[in-house]
């Protein structure tokens, strides 16, 4: 009776991904048909053809990987030395900063938009990867932080000190004996820097003014704007978008379960 | 012998009233299109060789049509200038607009020997962040010269020029106000420095640099973290706070902003507006928020704990294939799962009602009223969120000791005794602050209401992120906006702050021991 539920669960959960899955393989207006079915009624590559031919998808394409393998380097970097600081050492203003982090995930991302735009222009970053990156990376903190200083809490302090008594330095210690320990915690950090790279719209439509600097979210949604009602396109377009992220998620979900909830457990 | 133009733009759309209307009547077709991307000019004039339109026509008495975005688009210019152009465009002379993000569009009626004879249409591309006074003149200039070379236009060119003329004088009181802000920022700067000075006579400076220098190695590592942050979010969120007390919109986007404050009128508009049956209004918009959040973290932490359970007994075979398929929701762009959801509720295609018709339910047009709007909304952020929950709640599960379920049973312990007693206090600190962070991402869960339901029906659907940002970005009003914004962000902070009173949830979030 519980694999029933699973499974019950199970198809409600991938029913739409197959659908996209069959309308991307469909011609043309294919929202023209009421059948519930997940085989298309014709098979067709054109949808695929159009997104990819038609417009600059490469480079849209390269953008988006260039700009989150950049954001998952730097946000990887700056939340790994900031929760080892939170975890390990005790300083004025330790408790304030954990607050401000907590904080900044409260206030309406979509409504800094204004300054952060002004700021980037001062700045030259308009219309520039780096600038995005860079924004990317700050936005991804405060969610990895909590995830990486809850996993550096439950790594006994003995090995550190033990280190140090053998005579490291502290910054060796960090790098050569607690962030291997960390791999979990810091794969999950990785990924979601990552994904919020790869995810992200409302930014990238800001920031970036000409169509070949787009990253792949404003791409799409150029393409349903274009073409209202043509869910043939959307759909390619949303499957060969998609698919690195998943599959990249896929392959580190493992260590969710592990790193998700190590710090966050007394014991 | 006239003149009459093919409107071109930045993506190769020709106005096809003006087309069909110069295949008609006209001998020849002029372009004029200067834009600042070579390629996509040559390869309009390349369409336009081939269409072998060559020739021109006059057309009497012609009168031309103000620019679709005019009433707009037309706040970016200084106001008065704007203002004049308007009443000119009345009685033929050039309308000056913004036809699109970063394109400036001018149609400039041709007289000849006083009589209309036909419109200049042109589109010029506005580089990076300049300021606009600057890049009208630069279009001007361009335009003026264009249309000099032109015989039969060289009226039209001096009435480019008076334009010039006259905007460089609103040009002199933009400088005067930019000067007047740099001016400002320099006293302040001063005053800052001598604060300091003061500080140093009170040796608090000392102090200051002792702490700074015995914890050294830990501010270098939070140092990169914490710059950035303070550079790009909290000055971000630092001025959106300040913007909330001016009257900065798109009308006055030259203006310096501390000229425009108004003290806390925004907020009084906001939080005084009481009649609460439209759907625009705060307290509506607050409810419907508040029933967002408590129904869908509900949702979500009910339904992903069941699953976690089910997934955690040891009666469940093949339980990393289910693990892997039920966290997919999580793994696909929520803006990409948003417009997959939105067209299986199309009324007449979508998957939903597709499958109501299996049971024989006429199909429902989900998103005209409030209630069934609502619902799309619900069902998409269900389906996408409880992944993280299920997740969270497996891992806090399977820290749980088997050997307090096996002591229970000795003890004789029914099955919802041991859930009530021995799995819910220990799963707390772990959904706890999952709870709490869901809690606030829900509440801000702008991408699904905007993308699924927009809103509709005429924002009844709307949560207080979706309606902040319609007063910023579809409304222009980015004082109003920013005050909205602020007052989510103090609701958020309150919640919180009486969370951690409460539960003191965030101390085991962060602490250890």
């Amino acid at each position: 009776m519980l694999h029933a539920f699973l499974i019950f669960w199970v198809l409600i959960t991938i029913y739409p991904i197959l659908w996209v899955i069959k309308i991307s393989f469909s011609p043309g207006r294919s929202l023209i048909s009421t059948s519930l079915s997940l085989i298309p009624a014709q098979f067709t590559l054109a949808n695929f053809q159009s997104v990819i031919f038609d417009r600059p998808f490469f480079r849209w394409f390269l953008n988006s990987a260039i700009c989150s393998a950049g954001t998952t380097a730097l946000g990887v970097f700056l939340a790994c030395t900031a929760a080892y600081a939170y975890s390990r050492f005790r300083f004025p203003g330790r408790r304030q900063g954990m607050m401000a982090f907590l904080i900044t995930q409260m206030f309406p991302g979509t409504l800094m938009i204004i300054p952060q735009f002004i700021l980037m222009a001062k700045l030259g970053l308009l219309n520039q990867l780096v600038g995005l990156i860079v924004i990317y990376s700050t936005t991804a903190i405060p969610f990895c932080v909590w995830i990486l200083k809850g996993y550096f809490d439950t790594i006994p302090v003995d090995l550190e000190e033990s280190a140090l008594i053998d005579g490291a330095s502290r910054n060796q210690a960090f790098w050569y004996v607690i962030l291997p320990l960390a791999r979990p915690a810091i794969a999950i950090t990785a990924l979601f820097s990552f994904m919020t790279a790869w995810n992200e719209y409302i930014l990238a439509a800001t920031f970036m003014q000409s169509e070949l600097n787009y990253t792949l979210p404003v791409g799409l949604r150029m393409m349903v704007g274009e073409f209202a009602s043509d869910w043939g396109l959307f759909a390619a377009a949303s499957l060969l978008i998609s698919i690195p992220v998943v599959a990249l998620f896929m392959s580190l979900q493992k260590y969710l379960i592990s790193g998700l909830t190590a710090g966050a457990v007394k014991g | 012998m006239g003149y009459f133009v093919v409107r071109g733009s930045n993506r190769l759309e020709f106005n096809r009233t003006h087309e069909q209307l110069a295949k008609l009547y006209a001998d020849t077709i002029l372009t004029f299109y200067i834009s600042s991307d070579v390629k996509t000019a040559q390869s309009l004039i390349g369409k336009l060789a081939k269409e072998e339109v060559s020739d021109i026509k006059i057309i009497e008495g012609a009168q031309f049509a103000a620019h679709s975005n005019t009433a707009l688009i037309g706040q970016r210019i200084p106001k008065d200038l704007y203002d004049k152009t308007k009443e000119l465009g009345r009685t033929k002379q050039a309308v000056i607009s913004w036809s699109a993000p970063g394109t400036i569009n001018v149609e400039v009626p041709i007289t000849k020997e006083g009589k209309y004879v036909g419109i200049v249409d042109l589109n010029y591309k506005i580089p990076k962040f300049a300021p606009p006074y600057y890049v009208f003149d630069k279009a001007l200039f361009k335009i003026e010269s264009t249309l000099k070379t032109e015989p039969g236009l060289k009226e039209a060119a001096a009435f480019i020029n008076a334009q010039r003329i006259e905007l460089s004088n609103f040009a002199e009181a933009s400088k005067a106000a930019d000067a007047k802000f740099v001016r400002n920022s320099f006293i302040f700067i001063f005053l800052l420095s001598a604060s300091i000075f003061a500080l140093i006579e009170f040796k608090i400076v000392n102090l200051l640099w002792e702490i700074f220098f015995k914890n050294r190695l830990a501010y270098g590592y939070v140092a990169p973290a914490t710059i950035g942050m303070l550079v790009l979010v909290f000055f971000p969120i630092f001025f959106g706070l300040v913007l909330g007390f001016t009257d900065y919109s798109l009308l006055k986007f030259k203006e310096p902003v501390f000229s425009l404050f108004i003290g806390f009128k925004n907020f009084i508009d906001i939080l005084s507006d009481f009649h609460i049956f439209s759907y625009q209004n705060f307290y509506y918009t607050l409810f419907i928020t508040v029933i967002w959040t408590a129904s869908n973290v509900t949702l979500h932490v009910g339904i992903g704990l069941l699953l976690a359970m089910i997934l955690n007994s040891p009666i469940v075979a093949g339980r990393r294939i289910y693990r892997t398929l039920l966290i997919l929701p999580w793994a696909v762009p929520n803006y990409i799962t948003a417009l997959i959801w939105k067209g299986m509720f199309q009324r007449q295609f979508g998957a939903i009602n597709g499958l109501l018709n299996v049971f024989g339910i006429p199909p429902i047009s989900w998103f005209d009223q409030p209630f069934t709007s609502f619902m799309t909304n619900l069902v998409t952020n269900v389906w996408l969120g409880f992944p993280f929950m299920m997740v969270i709640a497996l891992g806090a599960l399977q820290s749980i000791p088997a050997d307090l379920y096996e002591a229970a049973d000795v003890d004789g312990a029914t099955g919802w005794q041991k859930f009530r007693n021995i799995t819910l206090p220990l799963l707390r600190p772990a959904m706890t602050p999952a709870i709490i962070l869901g809690v606030v991402w829900t509440f801000n869960m702008f991408n699904i209401i905007y993308l699924v339901s927009g809103g509709a029906p005429y924002g009844a659907t709307d949560i207080l992120i979706t309606s902040a940002y319609r007063w910023a970005f579809e409304k222009y009003q980015y004082g109003y906006a920013a005050a909205y914004s602020t007052i989510i962000f103090i609701i958020l902070a309150g919640y919180s702050l009486v969370n951690m009173r409460m539960s003191r949830a965030a101390e085991s979030t962060y602490e250890n021991k």
